[in-house]
């Protein structure tokens, strides 16, 4: 179990990518490899779209806007699958919360 | 110039100059590349990036100590040099397969070339790879898909070297394929003309002739980890991504990546080049009653994909 309150993360959290992780593109994945617990993680293009949004520190919400521009989805998909999918990121160590 | 002593060999594309004789390899004559040793070697290393029980390692340095089960100790410095002590009464055959294995592994990784256990075959499509754990059957169906045509590249151990044009190709190791008597015996390979490894050890040397014998670095094609399951009938499982890594990884080394890397930082950029060029899958077989013949038609028909 992690200590961080996962349940928190929401629209205007703000999430950077972690440190600590070797990333590469495999395929049509793009790998991390998080160092301290030796786990491999693979992400679909969408993911992995995502997760290079995440370079810099970015909400929830800015995150949706720049997926609208590029993907056919309607708002409320895009929020739930993204924060669905950032929650997952952040309970494997892989982002960490710039914000609340 | 004093002339050169010992013994010369050529494996992984090095030349190997040898105190001691190491009968499997490739003799040959350039300047060396490489030169074993016999010297003073230290119990232990100063702060060591890697520290084990019987194994410590800086970025240049890697001391093998397990004198109870090898009857020496071993350094390996700078990927040109490997320096053995006899400590006790340890036999030649013990000291010569941990030359070949694990001091020849830490001396490719000293020179940037990433070892996979296991052996290497050349086919049309250029060199697959045949991985897995120790008692897979590697080397069995390695011999099995010789006999069927297969060029022998590396035995044991395979080098890979990442080229200046992004390539991969895996390294010629020596001409000889370590095979148990009952895989002998279901391949028709008569033993009784083979070279036991050990005199309590049923294995054999399967001496590979010239002509059979692939001696250019030879472009990456696929890589197959072979595993034992309880099941009926062999599986092959292609891998993508993430799941390749893992594989290759965990047949790389034995450390925690963190550890690893910090000896060898350029690590994670060639296993991504591996595993972007290979084709990498998964051959679980049945634990007991595999026909070889099977799991050597599941590789060459995943080949002609």
């Amino acid at each position: 179990m992690t200590a961080r309150p996962m349940e928190n993360i929401h629209l205007h959290t703000s999430v950077v990518q972690a440190q600590g992780l070797l990333a590469g593109d495999i395929d049509d994945e793009v790998v991390l490899l998080e160092l301290n617990s030796d786990k491999y993680f693979g992400m679909d293009p969408v993911g992995a779209r995502i997760w290079k949004l995440l370079s810099q520190p970015q909400t929830i919400s800015a995150v949706c806007d720049r997926l609208q521009e590029e993907y056919d989805v309607d708002r409320q998909t895009c929020e739930q699958d993204v924060l669905a999918f950032v929650k997952r990121l952040a309970d494997a160590n892989l982002v960490e919360i710039v914000s609340e | 110039m004093s002339p050169r002593q010992g013994f010369h060999y050529r494996i992984y594309d090095l030349n190997l100059t040898s105190a001691i004789p190491l009968p499997e390899l490739m003799p040959a004559n350039g300047p060396p590349d490489v030169h074993i040793r016999l010297g003073a070697v230290p119990r232990s290393l100063e702060q060591p990036a890697i520290d084990g029980l019987i194994r410590q390692a800086r970025r240049d340095v890697w001391l093998l100590t397990a004198e109870h089960i090898t009857g020496a100790r071993f350094l390996v410095r700078q990927g040109r040099e490997v320096v053995v002590e006899r400590v006790g009464r340890g036999r030649d055959d013990v000291v010569r397969a941990f030359l070949l294995s694990s001091c020849m592994s830490a001396l490719i990784m000293q020179r940037g070339l990433p070892p996979l256990h296991g052996n290497a075959l050349v086919g049309e499509q250029g060199a697959m790879l045949l991985s897995g754990n120790a008692g897979a059957g590697k080397s069995t169906l390695a011999l099995a898909l010789h006999l069927r045509g297969f060029r022998s590249l590396a035995d044991d151990l395979s080098a890979i070297r990442m080229e200046s044009d992004g390539a991969c190709r895996v390294l010629p190791g020596y001409p000889s394929i370590k095979v148990w008597a009952d895989a002998c015996q279901r391949l028709g390979v008569n033993t009784s003309e083979l070279k036991q490894i050990r005199p309590e050890l049923h294995k054999y040397h399967y001496p590979i002739p010239p002509n059979a014998f692939c001696t250019r670095p030879t472009r990456l094609h696929a890589i197959y980890f072979l595993t034992a399951k309880p099941i009926e009938r062999p599986k092959l499982k292609p891998l993508e991504g993430a799941a390749k890594l893992r594989e290759i990884q965990s047949h790389l080394f034995k450390f925690r990546f963190a550890e690893a890397q910090r000896v060898w930082p350029w690590l994670f950029g060639a296993m991504i080049a591996i595993a972007s060029q290979a084709r990498v899958c998964i051959i679980e077989r049945p634990k007991s009653g595999c026909s070889l013949d099977e799991l050597a038609d599941l590789i060459e028909n995943d080949l002609r994909q």
